[in-house]
């Protein structure tokens, strides 16, 4: 054939054509592909975070390096509100990160689909966990996850709004919901508009399971729901009517916060004097308002702590992608991230205070304030911790619990319809799910 | 004298054959791209509605039993609501809107392709997630629409894309804003009609309403067809103003969860992939229903000059 302009053109579109189509698939299983150019075992980790954790984790891992010259890890950070998506595509299309930030939430889902390593099985070493907190990602078919900090749910205090209200700081061993409102109106009622006393907490899963706790009842019972409508209706009115005295902001302003990101929302831009967080999200919400917010215990009905009913959780866990290509590799990244002092030491208590009793100790002495605050506070209400709060069980989520507050709170069903309707959606999303 | 025509017909066959290989190798990326990565998910998507697949393992077969639970799910009986509420009311403003600057524009101006560029710019970008994060912001409850609303005097404005009863609207609006792209076939349209209507009109003592009427829309009846027609199909499918605007929950209260919003929630938030690929072929029976309807209706007021 002779090679006119044309030949020449066919074979180079050809060419490209095959050059790309050859690209796009050698990029899909490139996911677990086990060593780079440089003959290093690549490990990929996968979290989500915010800019103070993606700094420590970049930190940590720069250390795990260094000890470890012939791994190299892959950082993979992500946002909370975009994670489980991302996420369930990558395990989906095989190309899921090796070391995987996993949540207590969505652990069950993961690990009844064979998508997790059971840990224990594989030889990771929790020997020197305090007690109950190796069991913290156990479900009933092995050990899927490893607690990576332990927190528990605190009211973090704005004192720079109580000062401007002029509301004293409470004292959180006595204080009551009653309380706690008061002391909001006042805020909302002496700082000026668009300042309010306190976050709607009827928008925080935890406040809404503590509630229930103090009231002999519980949010899930197995994969029942555990509690009644008339259980569940006076938080509902509670709320109502906070709003309506303004302790709370408007239905409007909650709404919205409640799917804002952490770092654009009401507690991180000094809007409200009492929010409610996890233990482990103070150090990103001290650097976010500029302040050294105060760690005070949620209230009971009776004023006594005691009856709070209080839960530690696990903040997060690592786990690991059962069909990893590196498995002694991200072993050794997850033995490290939660067994070495080292670690310990460079993550503080920004994923909540570590497991090993061990790494506990070796970071207390040269802890940050906001660390011994986190430690101490996790201490301190030890001695007044309910019954262990069990995993949340599958297809829970599905229930879609912000739809029925922001129902109630623009008035459109009633304190016991909104009950009814939120256990009703409970029901049905956990049912045939387990 | 036939041996040269004979020649020269093989010569045509040749160069014809030729044209064709070379016009195949050309098309064979973008061949080798539709069938894989789309016909062949269609054809599969065929198997999966009637399996259970939670993504994570391999899927089983379970007859029906999506498409019957399909009908008792309260959510997505809610999300046809939303999806034909913004479907059949964006829609006909944009269009209207369209029609109507189009019409302006086609009186001719100082910087007309100024003006035609602009409008056309939010066309251009209005699906796109910058966009969307923007009008989530312009529409926040303190956010500029409403210190806008504050400084006129305004005691409570709405809370918009916090409220539920206002968020759908802020999410057509945004729909309504792209109105460049049909405008700019309308007035493609607007300059095929011949002035010697309009005179003859004008003549005749016609008013700019009559004139207007009987034979702007007439005679732009196809491309008012052509723009209805991809602008409602378009429409239906809508997924990343809804995911945006809501934060990816199509809050408050499901009053944005569009329905491709909310069948993406259930494949890759709720790992029900079969239930996933049932919602998606219902959408699609959905739009070939309202297209199927619309070429039906079309006849009747649709003229189309020979």
């Amino acid at each position: 054939m002779k090679l006119t302009r044309r030949t020449t053109l066919v074979a180079g579109v050809l060419a490209a054509g095959l050059a790309l189509t050859a690209t796009g698939c050698g990029t899909g299983d490139s996911g677990g592909s086990a060593a780079n150019a440089n003959g290093k075992t690549v490990v990929r980790l996968g979290w989500w975070g915010n800019d103070v954790r993606n700094k420590l984790t970049t930190d940590v891992v720069n250390e795990f390096e260094k000890e470890n010259p012939d791994i190299k890890v892959q950082l993979e950070p992500g946002t909370w509100s975009t994670y489980w998506d991302k996420l369930a595509t990558q395990v989906a299309g095989g190309s899921a990160p090796d070391v995987i930030q996993m949540d207590e939430s969505y652990l069950t889902q993961y690990s009844t689909n064979g998508t997790l390593l059971d840990l224990k099985k594989a030889g990771l070493d929790m020997s020197n966990f305090g007690s109950g907190t190796s069991d913290m990602g156990t479900t009933p078919s092995g050990t899927f996850g490893v607690v990576a900090g332990i927190n528990a749910p605190v009211v973090l205090a704005n004192p720079k709004v109580l000062k401007a209200a002029n509301v004293a700081m409470p004292d959180d061993k006595t204080w009551t919901w009653d309380s706690l409102a008061k002391d909001a109106e006042k805020v909302t009622a002496n700082t000026p508009s668009g300042t309010y006393g306190s976050a709607n907490w009827a928008y925080t899963d935890f406040m809404l399971r503590l509630w229930l706790r103090q009231h002999g009842a519980n949010e899930y019972d197995g994969s029942k729901p555990g509690f009644t409508a008339s259980q569940l209706a006076p938080f509902f009115q509670q709320a109502l009517d906070l709003q309506k005295s303004k302790a709370f902001p408007s239905a409007s302003l909650a709404s919205q916060d409640s799917t804002t990101s952490q770092d654009q929302g009401m507690a991180a831009t000094n809007k409200v004097a009492f929010s409610y967080w996890w233990s482990n999200q103070i150090t990103a919400l001290n650097k976010d308002t500029g302040q050294d917010l105060k760690m005070l215990m949620p209230p009971s009905e009776s004023g006594n702590a005691k009856d709070t009913q209080l839960y530690y959780k696990a903040s997060m866990l690592w786990s690991i992608n059962k069909s990893t290509k590196v498995q002694a590799a991200a072993l050794k990244l997850v033995d490290f991230l939660v067994n070495s002092p080292t670690a310990g030491k460079i993550l503080g208590t920004e994923r909540g205070i570590p497991a090993n009793s061990k790494v506990l100790d070796a970071i207390t002495p040269q802890m940050s304030d906001t660390d011994k605050q986190v430690s101490d506070y996790l201490k301190s209400i030890s001695g007044d911790l309910g019954p262990t709060m069990g995993l949340t069980p599958p297809g829970a989520s599905n229930a879609n619990y912000a739809t029925y507050v922001t129902n109630l709170l623009f008035d459109k069903t009633s304190p016991q319809q909104a009950a009814q309707d939120y256990q009703n959606a409970v029901a049905t999303a956990l049912k045939g799910k387990s | 004298m036939s041996a040269i025509a004979e020649l020269s017909q093989a010569r045509r066959g040749r160069d014809e054959s030729r044209d064709n290989k070379a016009a195949y190798i050309f098309l064979l990326p973008w061949l080798v791209g539709l069938v894989v990565i789309t016909i062949g998910p269609m054809v599969a998507s065929l198997y999966l509605p009637f399996t259970d697949y939670n993504l994570l393992s391999a899927p089983h077969w379970i007859g029906a039993q999506n498409y019957v639970a399909m009908f008792h799910d309260q959510r997505l009986i809610n999300s046809l609501k939303v999806t034909f509420t913004y479907v059949f009311v964006s829609v006909p403003l944009q269009l209207a809107l369209a029609l109507a600057i189009a019409i302006v524009l086609n009186q001719g101006m100082k910087g007309l392709a100024f003006y035609r560029s602009v409008f056309y710019l939010p066309s251009l970008m209005g699906s796109s997630v910058a966009i969307a994060v923007l009008w989530r912001q312009l529409f926040g409850t303190t956010g500029l629409v409403n210190q806008i609303l504050l400084k006129l005097g305004v005691q409570n404005p709405p809370g918009w894309i916090a409220d539920p009863s206002t968020a759908l609207s802020t999410i057509i609006v945004l729909h309504i804003w792209t109105f460049g792209s049909p405008m700019i076939i309308f007035l493609a349209g607007l300059r095929q009609i011949p002035t010697m209507y309009y005179e003859a009109a004008a003549v005749d003592g016609a008013n700019a309403w009559t004139r207007f009427w009987h034979i702007t829309i007439p005679l732009l009846s196809p491309i008012i067809f052509f723009n209805l027609v991809l602008q409602i199909i378009g429409a239906f499918q809508s997924f990343t103003q809804a995911f945006v605007v809501s934060g990816g929950t199509g809050g408050p209260s499901d009053s944005t969860m569009f329905y491709t919003l909310y069948l993406y929630l259930q494949g890759f938030g709720q790992f029900r992939m079969g239930y996933a690929s049932a919602m998606a072929w219902l959408l699609m029976i959905i739009v070939a229903l309202f297209t199927a309807v619309n070429f039906l209706v079309s006849k009747y007021w649709v003229h189309y000059d020979d």
